[in-house]
């Protein structure tokens, strides 16, 4: 069995209830779904919720992050060269983190 | 519309090829259930390796031993409490979970996949592909690891239902 150690250098986050500990950022081209998590190099944990809205026959759910919910709605979550994308219906997004000391209290935004 | 969840409450570790969920349907006449969503992940794990998953129908043989899972509701305002029960031997309405005794019963693969461990698996069905457990179903829907995985513990899962 393989021990982790569960130090300072871990990337941490939350999702499904549970929290995710992993030594690297997830590898390029995971989408969720199928995969349920994704890790950023910030430690933070995507994953999508039970929210959703139809549109045809494609749905888009609600985009969490440590089980906060972003305020976005994507068919998939893609991580690619340490950035994430979610596919809304407006297109491609992109999150970026905000500047250290930004007066909004989330950590990022998508554009 | 009632939706449910039910799957671990934390880390849990499983023994091997196991099966991580089991529901059987209530006796007919009842409601049926629709699986929506099923998950499994690894809270924690160096290590990246493929693992499989599988959902399928058992028939109940021999004395299988789970551990009891009352579901839990998805919309908080209903007032009532789903129709499926905890239960620690898959007898008709009951869940339980991370079965330590396997039943013996023959198994039918409704479909199979694989995952890398440090991803996680995350199956989200659309109306046409749901899978339909009606009432009276003389099997279990069975949510396992057809081979036991090369770390047995930190493992999450859950499957969404709906009755209808």
């Amino acid at each position: 069995m393989t021990a982790i150690l569960r130090d300072s250098e871990l990337l941490r986050g939350r999702a499904v209830g549970a929290v995710f500990w992993r030594e690297n950022q997830t590898e390029n081209y995971v989408c969720i779904p199928p995969a349920l998590i994704i890790t950023d190099v910030s430690g933070g944990t995507w994953t999508i919720g039970n929210e959703y809205a139809q549109h045809g026959w494609q749905f888009y759910w609600n985009v969490l992050r440590n089980e906060v919910d972003t305020g976005e709605l994507a068919c998939k979550i893609e991580y690619h060269k340490r950035q994430l994308r979610i596919l809304t219906r407006q297109g491609w997004k992109t999150w970026t983190m905000r500047p250290r000391g930004h007066k909004f209290n989330t950590p990022g935004y998508f554009v | 519309m009632r939706e449910f969840t039910f799957g671990t409450t934390g880390n849990t570790t499983v023994a091997g090829a196991t099966t991580l969920n089991a529901l059987k349907p209530p006796a007919a006449p009842s409601i049926n259930i629709e699986y929506l969503r099923h998950w499994v992940g690894q809270t924690a794990n160096a290590t990246s390796n493929q693992q499989e998953i599988e959902l399928s129908q058992q028939a109940v043989a021999g004395s299988p031993a789970l551990t009891s899972a009352t579901p839990a509701k998805l919309k908080l305002q209903d007032p009532n409490a789903s129709t499926i029960t905890g239960g620690t031997a898959e007898a008709a309405g009951t869940a339980g979970i991370n079965a330590s005794t396997e039943s013996t019963g023959a198994n039918t693969v409704i479909w199979d996949d694989a995952f890398n461990v440090l991803n996680g698996y995350l199956k989200v069905l659309t109306p046409p592909e749901t899978e339909i457990f009606p009432a009276g179903f003389a099997n279990i829907c069975r949510f396992w690891f057809p081979v036991a995985p090369t770390t047995l513990t930190s493992w999450h899962w859950g499957q969404n239902f709906r009755e209808v």
